[in-house]
């Protein structure tokens, strides 16, 4: 292991792959990705297995996390969002299982890279454009110059309506990878301050240590909170799409 | 290694490396397909088929557990109705009970003051027959003892006191 603490970040080749000059391989960051995402995907089969009118553990850990999302989904974006319940659930459960499966040590965090994230949001990103210009049509520029606005401040607002829309990609990539790479670091360092005081002076090594502990269940709720927030932002996004502002 | 090779070139840059964006982008559009492929046609389904399933069984649990307690609500009415119509009749019977009670009563304490009468005025008769024989014999009596003393003071010539005595003695031989 390397002291660097963005040696983490690393992406290394596992399987050479390359289809039609484009290079595919297999990476850490794609076993990884497929580990967490697999588990979760498991899990949600598995809790959904036999489905009972009374449930068993599994089955209702499986309902709360479905109906969570969908609570979220209809009061952030509406009833008629709900048809999109399956991509806001999978973007939600994909996220989650990506952050959290980078905390397992020597794994990989896939939404710590920011070209993973941004692709993700500029998913997201299309998709709303696609909404919004599906059920509005042309209305869906009336996003940028929102009911009641002064005439005279009407360049000063379109303009600044319009940045914040494109900043919206960006700013959801950022979030993201940016709060799962600073954990990480944050738990890297931490973690090279218990083997240098180690060797100096060993008891005091007990201070970073406890640190870290605690650090580690921030990160996991943090990882949690970073996938609702994209989700919800998600949702915000699609309200915009489908009702305008 | 080349890879390392190359990482330890840009070095610090790890964060914006480009050189799997393919690999990222595609595998990451893979994941995620087959996650919503999942979540599409097996999970959501059957989830919210159980959720709606059972929100369904509450609200029909629900409708049936008010329904039951209106009937309930009814028989109670109708129970305390036939109590109340029970407890009516019960009054009405004791009531009339108790007139026919107090009917009775006064019918035999009506006989029993006109037997009373009745004997009362069977004495008052008797002894006023008694009383008129006696007074009836009497006066026979006293006549014939006035025909004796006539016959005495006819047959022999008494004094009056002699007479008185005689009188007097005749009285009281009648009165025993």
């Amino acid at each position: 292991m390397s002291a660097n603490p963005l040696h983490q970040f690393e992406i290394h080749k596992i399987y050479d792959l390359q289809v039609a000059g484009f290079d595919l391989s297999v990476t850490n960051h794609t076993m990884w990705l497929f580990i967490g995402v697999g588990l979760v995907s498991l899990l949600m089969l598995w809790g959904s297995r036999r489905a009972q009118l009374v449930p068993n553990r599994m089955q209702s850990f499986v309902e709360v996390t479905i109906d969570f999302i969908r609570t979220l989904t209809k009061e952030t974006a509406g009833e008629s969002a709900l048809r999109f319940l399956p991509f806001i659930a999978t973007l939600f459960l994909f996220l989650a299982a990506a952050n959290v499966i980078g905390m397992v040590p020597g794994s990989f965090t896939a939404t710590s890279q920011m070209l993973t994230t941004g692709f993700m949001a500029l998913g997201v990103f299309m998709i709303v454009i696609g909404v919004g210009f599906y059920v509005q049509g042309l209305k869906f520029f009336k996003l940028f110059y929102p009911e009641g606005t002064p005439w005279w401040l009407a360049p000063l607002i379109v303009l600044l309506e319009v940045i914040s829309f494109f900043a919206r990609p960006a700013t959801l990539a950022l979030r993201l990878a940016a709060n799962m790479m600073a954990g990480h670091i944050l738990l890297k360092v931490f973690a090279s301050f218990v083997i240098m005081l180690m060797v100096v002076l060993p008891p005091l090594a007990l201070v970073p240590l406890l640190i870290n502990v605690a650090l580690t269940g921030l990160e996991i709720g943090v990882a949690l909170l970073q996938a609702y927030i994209f989700t919800i932002l998600t949702c915000v996004y699609l309200h915009d799409a489908l009702h305008g502002h | 290694m080349a890879v390392d090779a190359h990482a330890a070139a840009t070095q610090g840059m790890d964060l914006f490396n480009t050189a799997f964006l393919h690999s990222q982008i595609f595998w990451t559009a893979v994941a995620f397909g087959l996650m919503m492929f999942i979540m599409a046609w097996k999970v959501l389904p059957v989830i919210t088929a159980i959720l709606d399933e059972r929100a369904e069984r509450i609200r029909n649990d629900l409708d049936t557990a008010d329904a039951k307690r209106q009937e309930a609500e009814l028989s109670l009415a109708a129970y305390e109705k036939k109590l109340a119509e029970a407890k009516g009749e019960a009054s009405d019977i004791v009531s009339e009970a108790r007139v026919e009670a107090k009917k009775l009563v006064d019918a035999r304490l009506g006989e029993l003051e006109d037997e009373l009468k009745r004997r009362r005025d069977e004495a008052t008769k008797a002894i006023e027959a008694t009383k008129a024989q006696a007074m009836k014999e009497l006066q026979g009596q006293v006549a014939e003892l006035a025909v004796q003393v006539t016959e005495k003071l006819l047959t022999e010539s008494v004094d009056a006191k002699k007479a008185e005595k005689l009188t007097n003695q005749a009285v009281k031989n009648l009165v025993n």
